[in-house]
């Protein structure tokens, strides 16, 4: 029994990491890619986690080779007062050195605009990133929903 | 005659100048209270009447706000994150009201008529809880509502002729005559919202 469960637990885990897809370049460990499933509009935003295992700070410039979007920014949003500003980050997104920066919700995402197809679920969808140190990297986003604040709670 | 001076200075000049004094005070304490009551939260309502349209495009209008509590939420469709997010936010706290959310109106209310269309709004709204309507229309009649609440709500250029929004991200909440009871923000905790949304009705 206690073995069916560790093999369970174990599967389960060798799973999860495969389904993390994490990608490395240079001393750049990236993961939790994702992209906002489309509501109708041609828009939608990127995420993910860059860990900078360097010594040194590096940049990420721009998200290039993106065949589904025809403008991509790289984005901060704010909030001002209760007011949400998002603005270009026109210099690139700073990675300092020994850390980790999060592109999530109500922070930093990469911008699509003009989406020449809707982001839908389940799908993969190509992009470069590229670094000022490290250079450039092909990865993939998978799909989520858009998320509130708050979970589903199952009702008694 | 000195005697006579001083009888003016101290029986009648002096006595006016304090009664001035204390008229000039009455009438500083009187309006500081006059602008404390006009800035309660309570006298914040829809200032005149407008005609928007809904997701389906059928005319709303102040009528139709009126009588039962509503939820007022500014923003945008092309807002990737923010928007999307209050709206998954606050469907999840409509569904925890349950039946008693039928006690209030929801309207996500476009701060972009430019690019919100009815059509656009009714493709976007599939996403979220039915109870939410969308409104849009001309900007001046839309400005009735941003003005009437002091939303905040700015055009941002970006590149290549795009554009964003900058926006007040609280849910508004108001009682059936349209007076602001109150806000929501955008990093409330769920028990806070759900009390202010059971306290609207």
């Amino acid at each position: 029994m206690i073995k069916k469960i560790l093999i369970t637990l174990s599967l389960i885990t060798i799973s999860s990491s495969v389904l993390a897809h994490e990608y490395k370049i240079g001393k750049l460990e990236i993961d939790h890619l994702y992209i906002r499933v489309t509501t109708g509009t041609n828009v939608s935003a990127g995420f993910m986690t860059i860990e900078n295992e360097g010594d040194q700070p590096d940049k990420l410039l721009s998200v290039t080779n993106v065949s589904f979007a025809k403008q991509v920014e790289i984005h901060e949003t704010t909030m001002d007062n209760n007011v949400m500003k998002m603005r270009p980050l026109n210099q690139g997104l700073t990675i300092p050195a020994k850390s980790k920066v999060q592109l999530k919700s109500g922070s930093y995402h990469i911008m699509f605009m003009g989406l020449t197809e809707p982001i839908v679920k389940n799908k993969k969808y190509k992009a470069s990133l590229n670094f000022e140190q490290s250079g450039s990297i092909t990865i993939e986003f998978d799909t989520e929903e858009a998320k509130g604040h708050y979970q589903e709670k199952h009702k008694n | 005659m000195n005697t006579f001076r001083r009888g003016i200075i101290y029986y009648i000049i002096v006595p006016i100048m304090v009664l001035l004094i204390l008229f000039i005070v009455s009438i500083f304490i009187g309006n500081q209270n006059k602008t404390s009551q006009n800035t309660n939260v309570a006298d914040i309502i829809i200032t005149s009447d407008f005609e928007l349209y809904d997701q389906d495009n059928k005319k709303v209008t102040k009528a139709d706000i009126l009588g039962s509590p509503s939820v007022l939420f500014f923003g945008f469709t092309y807002c990737p994150d923010v928007c999307p997010t209050t709206l998954q936010s606050l469907s999840v706290l409509i569904g925890q009201l349950g039946e008693s959310s039928k006690k209030l109106k929801f309207y996500f209310i476009s701060v972009d008529p430019e690019r919100d269309t009815p059509e656009a709004l009714k493709q976007y709204l599939n996403s979220f809880h039915p109870a939410i309507k969308a409104l849009t229309g001309d900007p001046k009649q839309l400005d009735i509502l941003i003005k009437s609440y002091s939303i905040y709500a700015k055009k941002v250029p970006l590149e290549n002729n795009n554009y964003t929004m900058d926006h007040t991200s609280s849910l508004i909440l108001i009682d059936k005559n349209t007076n602001l009871v109150g806000t929501i923000t955008y990093d409330e905790k769920i028990d806070v919202a759900l009390a202010k949304l059971k306290n609207l009705y």
